[in-house]
């Protein structure tokens, strides 16, 4: 009779107390929105060219610049009060590009949401799996995502504009479309 | 999820593998008998949570974790440093970064006090290799933990571009014995010498440098300002993307090194050295030469390792007194 294996095991708990999504907005015109840089490369130019698409295209009043100073770690609270006191009706998160970028990405999104701004991140392909997992893992799996092909690091405007121009309408569906909030599982 | 497994070692194994609950290597099967033997290490509730462990965020109870130091060949008294490791980081702010970053940092336990020498943890030669059960066995079971519990599986759990050996195991002890300075938990910890302690910090590989590379190879007797000048030039050299924004650094110098440096400085001496001089780009690397933590350990050899920290994700080296 062999002996009871007991192996380490998974609560597959949440680590969330509870969900909340932001409302989403009515529309994006005369809206006041925040784009925070991972401070990767390219995050600077896709900013210039959402701002320059999102007042063209959706009359958006005015895109806010911030720059994390770590992209592994979580929006600094003085940033974020500061976007909250901006009255920022939504933020655009991006790019994360590397592990520790998603694993904070999805704490800044879910934290936004829960203060009631709406989000949109900004990743890359490679880092879907994980961002998949620790959204999971705190009950977020509907968090809206923009995903680029991986690496963004190397492109050049030429590129950045392209992918802005093709996502564009995406980064509203995100801030506006209740319905959207799909997960991984979501059919 | 327990019940229902071979305790046949290869069988066992094969179901580990299957399910992404090790690290690949040969395990010690956790029967009752020995998880029970082991949890009776520590004065701790078996159902104690000691931290939502990353990236999964999944629980990791006492039970848990003897379950892990079991399989990863752990003696029952190496059990409280294990435990002691994960009361440390569950004070750390982003142990999530450290866990899914590109860059492979994996966690490293320094242990300090009389427990190094009753447990024979190696603090000498060959300090970072392997040959003792101690070293091995206690840094796996916290890599262990984070591999089943935290669901670090490469490609979902972590992110980590190359990783490292030290996520296998890494832990070791100061070589106090042979250093000239005050042992690194009395440092940063105000603890007694003859309390235990172990550290953790975030950390890359070792990178390892002798003097030579500011002298010419085979000159004698490199000064103290020498291997001062050759620790910060190579801190500067073979930083990297996770360790360049300001913040820790461990410096290993061996007992040759330290107690050469240790003719001319103090051990606050060194830290402001190093401080000062540990510059990239002209930008100080350290934001106080507290930041400096510097632990004699290794045989004999004019060598000193640099183990950078995981700056970007903004968790101190953290020192718990072992029960």
């Amino acid at each position: 009779m062999a002996d009871e294996i007991r192996l380490p095991g998974r609560d597959d708990t949440s680590a969330s107390d509870a969900t909340t999504y932001a409302d989403r907005l009515d529309t994006l015109a005369d809206t006041r929105l925040a784009y925070v840089d991972w401070g990767k490369p390219n995050g600077d130019r896709l900013y210039e060219h959402y701002a320059e698409l999102l007042a063209a295209e959706f009359d958006v009043a005015a895109v806010d610049y911030y720059e994390k100073p770590s992209p592994s770690s979580p929006i600094p609270q003085d940033m974020f009060e500061t976007i909250l006191d901006s009255d920022a009706d939504g933020v655009i998160l991006a790019i994360a590009d590397c592990g520790s970028c998603n694993s904070s990405v999805v704490i800044d999104a879910k934290d936004l949401e829960e203060a009631n701004v709406p989000t949109v991140q900004v990743i890359t392909d490679e880092f879907l799996a994980l961002n998949d997992k620790i959204s999971a893992s705190h009950g977020y799996e509907h968090l809206p995502r923009i995903v680029l092909d991986h690496p963004t690091r190397y492109l050049d405007d030429d590129d950045m504009g392209e992918i802005a121009t093709r996502t564009v309408w995406t980064v509203q569906t995100a801030l506006t479309c209740e319905e959207c909030l799909v997960g991984p599982g979501d059919a | 999820m327990s019940g229902g497994v071979s305790d046949d070692p290869e069988e066992l194994l094969a179901y580990l593998s299957q399910n992404h609950l090790s690290d690949g290597l040969p395990v010690i099967p956790p029967t009752e008998e020995r998880v029970d033997r082991m949890r009776a290490a520590v004065d701790r509730a078996p159902d104690e949570i000691l931290l939502e462990l990353p990236t999964s965020f999944n629980e990791l109870t006492v039970e848990a974790l003897a379950r892990c130091a079991v399989m990863a060949g752990c003696r029952p008294a190496y059990f409280p440093i294990v435990v002691a490791a994960f009361d440390g980081l569950a004070d750390w702010p982003n142990l999530r970064a450290v866990m899914s970053t590109t860059s492979g940092f994996a966690v490293a336990q320094i242990v300090n006090g009389p427990i190094r020498t009753d447990l024979d943890i190696n603090g000498g030669t060959a300090v970072f290799g392997p040959g003792y059960r101690a070293n091995a066995t206690i840094g796996r079971a916290v890599n262990l933990a984070f591999m089943t519990v935290g669901e670090l599986v490469p490609g979902e759990g972590t992110m980590a571009t190359h990783a490292q050996q030290g996520r296998y195991t890494y832990c070791f002890a100061e070589n106090e014995e042979q250093s000239p300075w005050d042992p690194l938990h009395s440092d940063i910890a105000e603890l007694a010498p003859e309390e235990n302690a172990v550290t953790v910090i975030s950390a890359q590989a070792p990178h390892h440098l002798s003097e030579g590379n500011i002298r010419e190879y085979g000159a004698p007797d490199p000064s103290p300002d020498e291997i001062l000048e050759a620790t910060a030039q190579h801190a500067a050299g073979a930083a990297s993307t996770g360790s360049t924004h300001p913040g820790e650094i461990t410096f290993v110098p061996a007992p040759d090194h330290a107690n050469r440096v240790a003719e001319k400085y103090t051990k606050r001496e060194v830290k402001e050295y190093l401080y000062e001089h540990c510059r990239l780009d002209g930008e100080r690397m350290l934001r106080s030469p507290d930041d400096a933590r510097i632990v004699v350990a290794g045989g004999a050899g004019n060598w000193t390792s640099i183990i950078y920290s995981h700056t970007f994700s903004g968790n101190p080296a953290t020192t718990t007194r072992i029960t």
